[in-house]
């Protein structure tokens, strides 16, 4: 069984991830005067940016890293609800299983999009 | 006695006597109150004067024992300590602990907490043993190693940091403040070797990383410890742990007693009145 602790570090390292990736993804899209990308909302320029390797990683890291720690989160809520053991093992195997499913779902798309 | 310099405050005191109502119900009491009178003075003075049916418990009356934790005016606090008009209020509330099951009156039932605190082994643990009469060795330890944990051990396990904690309120399977913080008191101590088992029971959902930061217990500690405090730094211990970015840490080593040197001119102790 995995510790509870490293459960939690990876929540807080998912944290940092997406405040990162946000911050790329807020300086692409808001930013895109200052940094001199043009057009950043036309479905040319969303369709260019999916075929690089750079945003696939930055995809599937965000996709990653934004499935966990919002299913990390949302099974620490429902602990403290006060539910029994084992209770508590189907929710962490629906969330899990959950999010597997929402991975691999985001996944492909991501890997159509830069395969188009 | 009264004296005409008394100012009057009304006690509202919650009462639960389980076998006459099954439901809570305020009672309330005037009380002449003189400067340094505290809440435990003012509550025995009613149950001398006015009504013995009221239960509380208390021992030391002096911020020693924790017995007399009890929820003041909205706030977790020690009644012994809290000086009745420092409270700046005509009325006094006084309620059990809240986040305990109320054995009767202002008395709540600690057991829950004292069971978490077993549950994280607040004892040295070593792979030797020590026995505690008359020990053959000492543990050598420094100012500073002691400095690491000193503040966590005023702990007088009262109850009132678990009171005063959000988390506990609405889990009450979390460990709790009292608990983790110490887990965390015997972890830092330098001699002990056993943040590995005591992880066994910090390291859960319902453990130390359930702790969201409120600092509740901090600021409610009547011993100025701060649990909130040892809770973080107990999971870095851990998290570096159980990661393997740490290893474990050796005890402290072993070292022949002091020799009892007798300074000139004191006589020495008398011979022992009860035999071995």
């Amino acid at each position: 069984m995995i510790r509870e602790s490293k459960l939690w570090s990876l929540h807080l390292l998912a944290g940092l991830c997406i405040v990162f990736l946000i911050g790329v993804h807020f300086g692409v899209m808001h930013l895109d005067e200052i940094f001199g990308f043009a057009d950043v909302l036309s479905y040319q320029s969303v369709l260019s940016r999916g075929k690089t390797g750079f945003y696939l990683v930055v995809y599937s890291l965000l996709l990653g890293s934004a499935i966990y720690h919002g299913l990390y989160g949302l099974r620490n809520i429902i602990f403290e609800l006060g539910f029994g053991r084992s209770l508590e093992k189907a929710v962490s195997i629906i969330l899990l299983f959950g999010g597997i499913v929402s991975f691999i779902y985001g996944e492909y798309a991501i890997i159509v999009a830069f395969t188009l | 006695m009264n004296s005409p310099n008394d100012k009057m405050i009304n006690f509202r005191v919650q009462r639960y006597i389980a076998d006459k109502d099954p439901d809570t119900f305020f009672q309330e009491y005037d009380v002449p109150v003189k400067k340094g009178l505290t809440v435990l003075d003012a509550l025995l003075w009613i149950k001398e004067n006015l009504d013995s049916s009221l239960s509380i418990r208390y021992s030391c009356r002096m911020g020693i024992c924790g017995s007399c934790g009890m929820y003041i005016n909205g706030l977790p606090r020690l009644a012994c300590q809290t000086q009745v008009l420092f409270l700046e209020s005509d009325v006094v509330e006084v309620k059990p602990l809240p986040n305990y099951p109320v054995l009767r009156d202002l008395i709540p039932d600690l057991m829950p907490m004292l069971e978490k605190h077993r549950a994280v082994k607040p004892w040295i643990i070593r792979p030797d043993t020590m026995p505690d009469v008359e020990p053959k060795k000492e543990l050598k330890q420094t100012p500073e190693e002691i400095e690491e944990y000193i503040q966590f051990s005023y702990c007088i396990k009262c109850g009132v940091c678990v009171s005063a904690c959000p988390t506990a309120a609405t889990d009450k399977q979390f460990l709790g403040p009292q608990a983790l913080g110490q887990a965390y008191r015997y972890s830092a101590d330098s001699r002990d070797e056993g943040v590995d088992e005591r992880s066994d029971a910090v390291d859960l959902s319902h453990g130390m990383v359930n702790c969201h930061l409120a600092g509740a217990c901090s600021e409610a500690c009547p011993k100025g410890v701060d649990p909130a405090l040892g809770i973080q730094l107990l999971k870095r211990e851990v998290v570096l742990h159980s990661w393997g970015l740490k290893g474990f840490k050796k005890g402290a080593p072993e070292m022949p007693p002091m020799e009892k040197n007798l300074k000139p001119g004191i006589p020495p102790a008398p011979a022992r009145t009860v035999k071995k």
